[in-house]
């Protein structure tokens, strides 16, 4: 373009005209050779940590120049080479035998890169920004350094793994209480993050080294500290090794770290700690150790709080033989142990508190055995014992607490279980078991009388297909152990069976005695009460109550006429062909009736027996402060604690219907119980009546 | 002097077995009366001397029961009637052996002075007359005494019977303690139903306690403090405040539901 303008005198307007060049202007003829010149000369001083003899504008102006005339790629290349041969010969320098420096060596190795990559990445940034950015085949140039850098470190393994077991060397000195420098390893494994080698080549052997680390260090903890510091120790663990994640370990691997540490710290150790700690911790309420334990043991991953709320269970279990309860759950209530319980889930407080109490109910030693067997033969025989290990966990307990007189018994039991299994194993390769139809299945506990609770024996008319299993297994059992006598109990059966409804298939499990009615239908519907009796041979009580099950429950799969809730002499029952149910299998829960009455008014019979002498000693207590007290006054102190309040007396009441307010005595108490127990110790000269006012009570030191 | 204990516990036979002629007509003794009216209005002893002379009812120096038996026999009181058990406590007031009723002559004559007889004749009708100031009010210090002195008398011979140290027996038991009830009680108008509801429903021996308190019930519901229909008898002014044992609570109870109606 050219502008003829030339000033004339005339002032006459001027013309502007634009002509084409004459000749087009031509590069010259070395200029690739010379701009590359110039810029390999600065690039390797970047790379030589010279300083760069042209100006920086001249360079950026050049490589423009370049890359305007179509001399991009070839550009492209040339540097990637010259950088490749750079890194490579920078890391081939790390090839020392020094270990000492090595990680401040690769630091700066690489510290060196990412400024002369940027340095470069200045220079060829109009490079960087049209080639680059419009060919999708090449990287970046920060990408490109990345690369080569990746490249040339994968290609020396040996190297990488020195840089590794460096860095897990440094860490495992930290963890083993030394200083170290984390800004050094924050940035080395920055570096492998940032080079995608962090993963393969450094996080899977850091997590297994840590893991070995903690395996080891818990066993030796184990030994060496007792409970509480322990799990203080675990805490302060877990609590720093956030502190490494946070300080110099990428964030990807917090939760691996964190599961691994649980897992090999805690995990493992749950039983132990809570066979070694628990019961002294619940003991002398040390709550703080208590809610750690709990925060620990809640925690993903260790997932304990099953094995937490067993021991408190069995605690509470062994507790109940030891010691009062009394004081127990007052200790319970006061201290808020409740609230440790309660911290996350409702569920096992509930259980807990439900437990307690009943067995605050029953309230003491005596019974608590004969209840230990009971609950423990229920659970062992229908197979709802959550765990083995721990039924046998607590028994160990037990033993340790109340001596093996205490627990041969329930051993016993779970010998016979075991046992039994070994039976029932053999049983299946015998010949006998030829015998037994296909579409029956048999499986038999076989129990030591002297272990297990009396179970009164039972007669039934048991249809053909079980008389027949019976007689088999019998016959197998005899030909094994000669000379044993076997007696079945078919009342502690339980039966699946398969059911065709109209509607459906259903397998539903059921007790034996429902088995029993159920398989009735086979041969008829409609049945009357006295049909079902007398072909069942189910005694009348009983039989009613499983009819009641099947008819009356929450799963009705017979149907009664006429409709009702009890069921009666001259009910009919029919199968009900309209039964649905959203569940395959369906259980069928009996009703018990073994708790009878009078079992009932034993244990309460004997329940008050015991509290008689807490109720003597309630008495006893108040007389000794106050020496004459009258009636009243003396069954206020005992019901309320405190003064007792004015004696405006209430209209005279059945007294024998009323129950009092709980107070020094912590049990519901009739007033006629309290003054049996007065007559009693006026008979036992603790107490005498006031000669002047029979109303009057004197104690008698 | 041999425990005789059948003797002792019911005072039905005297301790030596005397001549045919006596048994005999001790047997006759619930049946006939004529046969009664004979022996004691021919040869009763008219002093303490002439009683204390004779080896019917006096051995080795002691009126033993069985010869207060027949001393009573001889009076015309019969075998444990208020008036015999009166006399036996008016005898040896305090309860040490049961098999001994009077330790001397001057004993006798003391006790028969207190009554105001001169001659052992006079001392029935004066038995008589004192059972009837008694049955006014069950509340005169001489029952009081000889109530405790029947529970003394109920233990020792429970303790006689079961061959222990009478400090080992606590209680009376049922039968026994109703008789002796019977003996004392028999005026008061809810005895009866006392008696029915013990033996019945309640059905558990007495203990000193329970005795001591039934007698006061008796003197409170015999002068009217309790009243007839019983409401009261809970009360602090009648004497209650709410300490009855449980006996008498169910017994007011079983009374006012109709029981033994």
């Amino acid at each position: 373009m050219q502008q003829k303008a030339g000033p004339s005198a005339a002032g006459a307007p001027r013309k502007l005209t634009i002509k084409p060049l004459r000749t087009a202007p031509k590069l010259p003829a070395n200029f690739e050779q010379a701009t590359w010149a110039k810029l390999l000369d600065a690039v390797r001083a970047v790379h030589g940590k010279r300083a760069v003899n042209h100006s920086l504008e001249e360079l950026y102006r050049g490589v423009e120049d370049m890359c305007v005339q179509h001399m991009a790629a070839r550009t492209y290349d040339k540097l990637q080479a010259e950088c490749e041969a750079h890194v490579e010969a920078s890391i081939e320098a790390l090839q020392t035998p020094d270990t000492s420096a090595f990680l401040s060596l690769v630091h700066g190795c690489w510290s060196a890169h990412c400024e002369e990559m940027l340095t470069l990445r200045s220079i060829f940034l109009y490079l960087d920004r049209t080639y680059v950015m419009q060919s999708a085949a090449r990287r970046s140039l920060w990408e490109m350094g990345l690369h080569s850098f990746r490249a040339q470190l994968s290609a020396r393994p040996e190297l990488l793994a020195k840089l590794r077991d460096g860095v897990l060397a440094s860490i495992e000195r930290e963890r083993g209480g030394d200083q170290v420098e984390r800004s050094l390893l924050a940035e080395l494994l920055r570096m492998l993050y940032d080079l995608g080698l962090y993963q393969r080549h450094f996080e899977e052997q850091f997590l297994a080294a840590s893991s070995a680390y903690y395996l080891a260090e818990g066993a030796a903890e184990m030994n060496a500290r007792d409970v509480p510091s322990y799990l203080e120790h675990v805490a302060s663990r877990l609590s720093r090794e956030e502190a490494r994640v946070a300080h110099y370990l990428h964030g990807s691997s917090r939760k691996p770290l964190m599961a691994a540490v649980r897992q090999t710290l805690l995990a493992v150790h749950v039983r132990p700690l809570l066979e070694r700690g628990f019961a002294d911790l619940v003991q002398h309420a040390r709550l703080d150790d208590l809610r750690r334990m709990y925060s620990l043991f809640a925690q993903a991953r260790v997932n304990a709080l099953p094995e937490l709320r067993q021991a408190f269970a069995a605690h509470i279990k062994s507790v109940g033989g030891a010691m009062e309860l009394i004081s127990f759950k007052e200790k319970l209530d006061t201290e808020s142990f409740e609230q440790f319980i309660n911290i996350r889930q409702n569920r096992p407080a509930e259980l807990v508190a439900r437990f307690l109490d009943s067995k605050l109910r029953a309230g003491n030693k005596g019974s608590s055995e004969g209840e230990l067997e009971e609950d423990l033969s229920k659970r062992l025989l229908f197979d709802k014992s959550a765990s083995i290990d721990t039924e046998k966990a607590m028994i160990s307990k037990l033993k340790a607490e109340c001596g093996s007189a205490f627990t041969s018994k329930l051993e016993g039991m779970f010998k016979d279980i075991d046992l039994s299994q070994d039976v029932m194993a053999s049983f299946r390769t015998s010949p006998q078991a030829a015998k037994v139809s296909p579409s029956l299945e048999l499986s038999v506990h076989v129990l030591t009388q002297g272990y297990w609770p009396t179970y009164p024996p039972v007669e039934l008319k048991l249809p053909g297909e079980i008389l027949e299993l019976q007689e088999i297994f019998s016959t197998y059992y005899m030909s094994k152990h000669n000379g044993r006598r076997l007696q079945w109990h078919p009342c502690l059966g339980h039966c699946t069976l398969k059911a065709n409804f109209p509607l459906g298939k259903k397998e539903i499990s059921v007790s034996l005695l429902q088995t029993i009615v159920l398989l009735l239908f086979n041969d008829g519907d409609g049945l009357s009460y006295a049909h079902v009796l007398q072909a069942t041979g189910i005694e009348d009580r009983e039989l009613k109550v499983t009819l009641q099950s099947l008819a009356c429950g929450k799963v009705r799969v017979l149907r009664k006429e006429p409709k009702g809730r009890e069921v009666d002499g001259s009910d009919r029952f029919f199968l009900d062909a309209s039964f649905k149910h959203p569940l395959f299998r369906i259980k069928i829960n009996s009703i018990q009736t073994r708790e009878s009455e009078a079992e009932n008014e034993q244990t309460s019979e004997r329940v008050f027996q015991d509290r008689q002498y807490q109720i003597d000693a309630a008495i006893v207590r108040v007389m000794k402060a106050r020496k004459t007290l009258s009636h009243s006054l003396l069954m206020s102190e005992l019901f309320q604690q405190g003064p007792p309040p004015p004696p405006p007396r209430p209209p005279p009441p059945r007294l024998t219907s009323r129950r009092l307010p709980r107070g020094q005595l912590k049990f519901p108490l009739k007033p006629p119980d309290l003054k049996k127990r007065i007559e009693s110790l006026i008979d036992r000269e603790y107490l005498e009546r006031d000669p002047k006012s029979a109303s009057t009570y004197i104690y008698l030191a | 002097m041999p425990p005789r204990k059948r003797a002792a516990a019911t005072a039905k036979s005297p301790s030596k077995p005397a001549s045919k002629a006596q048994k005999k007509s001790r047997k006759g003794a619930e049946a006939a009366e004529p046969d009664v009216a004979v022996v004691s209005t021919g040869r009763g002893p008219r002093t303490a001397a002439e009683v204390w002379g004779n080896a019917e009812y006096v051995e080795d120096g002691v009126m033993g029961a069985a010869g207060f038996a027949k001393l009573c026999e001889a009076l015309e009181l019969k075998e444990m009637s208020f008036e015999a058990c009166f006399l036996n406590h008016l005898l040896s007031p305090t309860v040490d052996n049961i098999m001994v009723v009077c330790k001397t002559k001057a004993e006798l004559q003391r006790c028969m002075e207190g009554l105001g007889c001169s001659t052992l004749q006079e001392v029935p009708a004066k038995l008589r007359a004192r059972r009837q100031v008694i049955e006014n009010s069950f509340g005169t210090a001489d029952w009081n005494r000889f109530w405790k002195w029947l529970f003394e008398m109920g233990k020792a011979i429970q303790a006689l019977k079961v061959s222990a140290p009478s400090s080992s027996v606590r209680t009376v038991p049922l039968d026994e303690g109703l008789q002796l009830m019977d003996a004392s009680l028999g005026a008061w108008w809810l005895f009866p139903k006392l008696r029915q509801f013990s033996a019945s429903v309640h059905g558990q021996a007495f203990t000193k306690d329970l005795w001591l308190q039934i007698g006061r019930f008796a003197n409170l519901t015999a002068v009217g403090v309790v009243l007839r229909d019983l409401s009261n008898y809970d009360d602090d002014a009648a004497g209650g405040g709410n300490a009855w044992p449980c006996f008498i609570d169910e017994l007011v109870e079983w009374v006012q539901g109709g029981g033994g109606e």
